[in-house]
């Protein structure tokens, strides 16, 4: 019975679900007591801490790790005083109990690396010397509170009269469920007898009528008829528009267009918040011809959809239900005339007694005892467990938490995932490759022509043969002759008659690739929906860091969190918290002023932080928005003229968002002191490489005295990248869509050259030109020196052709037109990683294989900007030299 | 297309020489025989549809697929300093495993699994070096025939797939 990780492979197994349990548990309470730092006297949010820390003993118990049991069980004791009401929670409990939370926390920690759990002896002492004080503080107050008497709610919430076991034998009854009996009943009876179905009815009507007045507003892109790629471009525009304005709905698909037919226009609505103009300028690319806004109201369903967060899966519909139906649940509870106006409660006052009284007051906490004990999958949905479930869901309606735990769920190992994902993609990539054999089938099935010519000319042969057999008198050769050319006919029938056959059998070919082709691209999409979480775990870890930083620091800050319902990738979310962690330190640390700043600048003294994630298009945006100072400019210049960055007449040349750009520079900080938090330097530059590896951006925008927005843009998955195909220098580069701003075919005796460097102008706008060559250092193969014919050269097209295909690609803030030799449509890519068997490649990403089975390169576009500065300096380095 | 080597001529008395000797697969380049030992070798194939590759030292002719694995692809005759060839039919690629990756060696021609008795093995001399690089890792003589033996370890280096001065740098 010592904290000895268990060693055999069953305890092994219990383990795992020990510590997820208790680390969702942990997670859980410190949110309540958040929420109880707020306001300590809330009889629900300190039942929950109760109900969160007994079940954590009791499975540690289990477990046999006497550390945890006995520091829970100590916490519980104290957590029984204080919603009994005996005794008040206060800040410096609040304080322990948090560390305390701290350890279970690392014991779980050593748990998982088969470490010796510490001691809390410390924490226990601590605790106990807290008890002391309190009870001397009570006992100097007079004797006028009794224990155990009702607190001053206790009309609202009776668990002040707690039953006689519940002081004595905390396992046995001192559930929530049990000890508060009225507020129990009737949200129990409300729940069972109104299915759970009922509970969304209620929010639609409350939804309903505000709704109805959105409007939206309907976008026709027309383009120039016979426009090479137009699908491709509109889906360019589409993500363009879809990150400046919520894009409700697109007409044609896009992404079920056939690629052999053009596209002449395409709709997109839009929720009305758009901004016309600025919708004009993002969507007007090469080739659009005109663009046309209607508004116009939209019936209420659609308006219903967009007034939802736009998460692509709910875990379920309680879950959507729940934050609105909830204020209605209590109400309930607290008004009870509230009761006959609502009309499905109306239908329940008969049943109320019948049902709290068949379920007997022991059921609910065993049955929920076994679910969170139980290894592996929530409990299903037995009918008998269902009033119970109800009940439960209500008691944490009631506590306004835990919402959406009802939903069947089980635990996966992330690694199956990961595995399912990976052979999703090696799919996704055999897909393509069918596909491709298809169509290059697809000339062979049309030429069905050649064939009944080749019967017409057997048959006129044979015509001719017969004649000639009736004439009669020929000579003995040319019967043999005439033989021999019968046999060569037979041939001939047999093998048109192959063919014939071979030509129904490649129609069937296409549909079973059509069809395997849809049902890869479900599986791929389901595949995707699985790993697919909300980021609220994330999102709150961030109240904790948040409350105690703003504490060491002497600052007020209030944390706000909105959409997190926003569902992200699984992996991404893990790797997302160090970045994030970085930044929302930084805004408190750095961003938000001290509060006497505050209060001189006439500001409110708590600052804000908003931490918002929200989806669009295929991206998920995340904000970290706090209303401090702002960045202040000249500090940057200051820095990056004391690091020696530049000089101080480029700094000066510097645009303001250029130098903003500069707090990404690796050992970069404006922070004048250094904390243990931040202003190392150390972490900006690191925060942007960690999201670009995620193949995502980071954008900073700066208002002075209002504040900075970081935006981070990730894409919905990491596994698929929707890519354009391009070659250059005979080698196809798949280049991610989200880093392509435009396809253009400009005029090579537009381009302007400036040295050996060539700009060129796209609607009042000089873009710099490159070719692959001024990216990359290429060897030179003798063994095939025909590849080298085929690089394309920017100079030698000038004399070729008047035209060239040039990819504008951006990348924080800046553009860079790339020409290509040819485009070749666009494709979801599933990444594979050079490092594997081979080293990274700077500027590259990855690589693909493509449908003929051919290894693609990903490109880079970040450091391909870096690489294309590097080498011009470098190239001009040599050219002085020499 | 797996190329299955003829089998050894060497193997006279198989008993005796299991433990005497080891077994290595022969190949050819510019007229001369190498060997690497037969455990690091994954497979031999007619090299397929080979993408260059950016940034990448001189005898790297670039990345092919091998059932859905990408993987590099070495021109022996590049890393050995010795002129380039056209492929032709004989013209094979060995894969290998060093240190958990995955290598393709493009070579002249595969001739045949040997074994090497012990005994025939001489160490590789200290003046044998290319460019510093200890890549022989000894010398066998098999019926009046001289083996040069490789050392795959050495020689597929990552620093030395990676183009000098090209290896990525984390500031800019």
């Amino acid at each position: 019975m010592s904290g000895q990780p268990p060693g055999d492979g069953e305890m092994q197994e219990f383990l795992q679900t020990f510590l997820d349990e208790t680390e969702e548990q942990l997670d859980d309470l410190v949110e309540t007591m958040l929420v109880l730092e707020q306001n300590l006297e809330q009889p629900d949010q300190l039942n929950e801490a109760f109900r969160l820390i007994h079940s954590i003993k009791g499975s540690a118990g289990i477990m046999g790790f006497d550390q945890i049991t006995v520091l829970t069980h100590h916490l519980e004791n104290r957590f029984e005083q204080f919603r009994s009401g005996s005794e008040r929670l206060n800040d410096p409990t609040m304080n322990l109990v948090l560390r305390c939370i701290d350890f279970l926390r690392h014991s779980n920690a050593r748990l998982r690396d088969g470490k010796q759990l510490g001691s809390p002896n410390e924490l226990l002492a601590e605790l106990r010397e807290l008890e002391e004080q309190q009870l001397q503080a009570i006992s100097q107050q007079g004797s006028a509170e009794p224990q155990g008497s009702a607190e001053p709610q206790g009309s609202a919430e009776p668990q002040g009269t707690t039953e006689p076991q519940g002081t004595t034998e905390p396992q046995g009854t001192t559930e929530p469920e049990g000890t508060t009996p009225q507020s129990e009943k009737v949200a129990e009876s409300q729940e069972a007898t109104a299915s759970p179905q009922d509970a969304p009815q209620l929010s639609q009507t409350t939804d309903g009528p505000i709704s109805v007045t959105q409007s939206s507003v309907s976008m026709t892109v027309r383009f120039r008829e016979g426009l090479q790629l137009a699908d491709l471009k509109a889906k360019l525009i589409y993500n363009r528009v879809s990150n400046v304005a919520e894009v409700l709905s697109v007409t044609p698909n896009l992404d079920a267009w056939p690629e052999d037919q053009s596209l002449q226009d395409f709709q997109l609505v839009l929720a009305a918040d758009g901004d016309e103009q600025r919708l004009r300028e993002v969507s007007g690319v090469e080739g659009v011809e005109a663009i046309e806004f209607v508004a116009h109201p939209v019936e209420p369903q659609h308006a219903a959809v967009s007034a939802d967060i736009p998460a692509p899966v709910e875990s379920s519909q309680q879950a959507t239900a729940t934050p609105d139906s909830e204020p209605a649940v209590s109400d309930v509870i607290e008004h009870g005339t509230a009761l006959d106006q609502s009309q499905p409660a109306q239908s329940l006052e008969s049943p109320l007694d019948p049902v709290s009284e068949s379920v007997p007051p022991q059921t609910p906490h065993v049955d929920q005892d076994v679910a969170e004990t139980t290894p592996g999958p929530t409990p299903p949905q037995v009918p008998e467990s269902v009033p119970v479930q109800a009940a439960s869901q209500a008691a944490s309606q009631v506590a306004s938490k835990v919402v959406g735990k009802v939903a069947e769920t089980m635990r996966v190992d992330i690694d199956r995932l990961d595995h399912l994902m990976n052979l999703t993609g090696e799919l996704v990539v055999n897909r393509a490759r069918f596909q491709q054999i298809a169509n290059q089938f697809a000339p062979a099935k049309r030429d069905s022509d050649s064939v009944g010519q080749l019967r017409d000319f057997a048959d006129h042969l044979r015509a001719l043969l017969d004649s000639h057999d009736q004439s009669g008198g020929a000579a003995k050769a040319s019967h043999r002759l005439i033989d021999q050319l019968r046999d060569g006919l037979t041939v001939i029938d047999r093998h048109s008659d192959a063919w014939e056959r071979g030509r129904r059998n490649l129609d069937r070919f296409g549909e079973a690739v059509d069809q395997l082709s849809r049902v890869s691209q479900s599986l791929q999409k389901g595949v995707l929906d699985t790993r697919m979480t909300p980021v609220s775990p994330l999102f709150n870890r961030f109240r904790r860091v948040v409350r105690d930083l703003a504490k060491e620091r002497g600052k007020q800050v209030e944390l706000q969190i909105r959409g997190e319902k926003t569902e992200l990738d699984k992996r991404m979310i893990d790797e997302l918290g160090d970045p994030l962690m970085h930044l929302v330190r930084n805004s408190v640390d750095h961003g938000l002023e001290t509060t006497e700043s505050r209060r001189e600048s006439g500001k409110p003294e708590t600052g804000t932080i908003l931490l918002e994630a929200s989806h669009s298009g295929n991206n998920v945006f995340i904000k970290i928005t706090d209303d401090g100072a702002g960045i202040d400019l000249d500090k940057i210049r200051a820095k990056v003229l004391q690091r020696g960055l530049l000089s101080a007449s480029a700094i000066n040349d510097l645009a303001d968002d250029q130098i903003l750009d500069y707090i990404w520079h690796p050992g970069f900080s404006t922070a004048k002191s250094i904390t243990d938090v931040s202003g190392r330097g150390v972490g900006m530059d690191v925060v942007r490489n960690r999201i670009q590896q995620l193949n995502g951006s980071v954008d900073v925008e700066s208002v002075p005295h209002e504040g900075t927005t970081f935006t981070i843009r990730l894409p919905l998955t990491l596994a698929i990248i929707h890519c354009l195909l391009v070659r250059l220098r005979g080698v196809v580069f798949a280049i991610p869509i989200e880093d392509v701003r435009e396809i253009v075919s400009i005029n090579m005796a537009d381009v302007v050259s400036v040295g050996k460097k060539k700009t060129f102008e796209l609607r009042e706008e000089f873009i710099s030109l490159v070719n692959v060559d001024h990216v990359f250092d290429w060897n030179e193969l003798p063994v095939d020196a025909n590849r080298q014919s085929l690089a394309t050269d920017v100079d030698s097209k000038q004399s070729h052709g008047p035209l060239t295909d040039v990819v504008i690609l951006q990348a924080a803030g800046r553009m860079m037109g790339l020409a290509v030799e040819e485009f070749l449509g666009g494709q979801d890519m599933v990444i594979k990683s050079l490092s594997n068997n081979f080293v990274e490649i700077r500027g590259l990403s990855g690589a693909s294989i493509l449908g003929d089975g051919s290894v693609c390169l990903m490109l880079d576009v970040g450091t391909a900007f870096q690489l294309v500065i590097q080498r011009s300096i470098a190239g001009s380095g040599k050219e002085l030299t020499s | 297309m797996p190329d299955s080597p003829e089998p050894a001529s060497a193997e006279r008395n198989p008993a005796t020489a299991a433990k005497n000797s080891s077994q290595f697969v022969g190949f050819q380049i510019a007229g001369q025989k190498y060997a690497i030992p037969i455990d690091q070798i994954q497979e031999i194939v007619i090299p397929d549809q080979v993408t260059l590759t950016p940034q990448v030292a001189a005898c790297v002719e670039g990345v092919t697929n091998l059932r859905g694995q990408i993987i590099p692809v070495v021109n022996l005759r590049l890393l050995l300093d010795l002129e380039t060839i056209a492929r032709d039919d004989e013209t094979r690629m060995i894969v290998v495993n060093v240190s958990d990756r995955r290598i393709g060696l493009v070579v002249d021609s595969v001739s045949q699994v040997i074994r090497i008795p012990f005994e025939n093995i001489q160490p590789s001399l200290d003046t044998m070096t290319v460019e510093g690089n200890h890549d022989v890792a000894g010398f066998a003589k098999l019926d009046d025939v001289l083996f040069i033996l490789l050392d795959m370890n050495e020689m597929l280096q990552p620093q030395r797939l990676t183009r000098p001065g090209s290896a990525p740098v984390s500031s800019v």
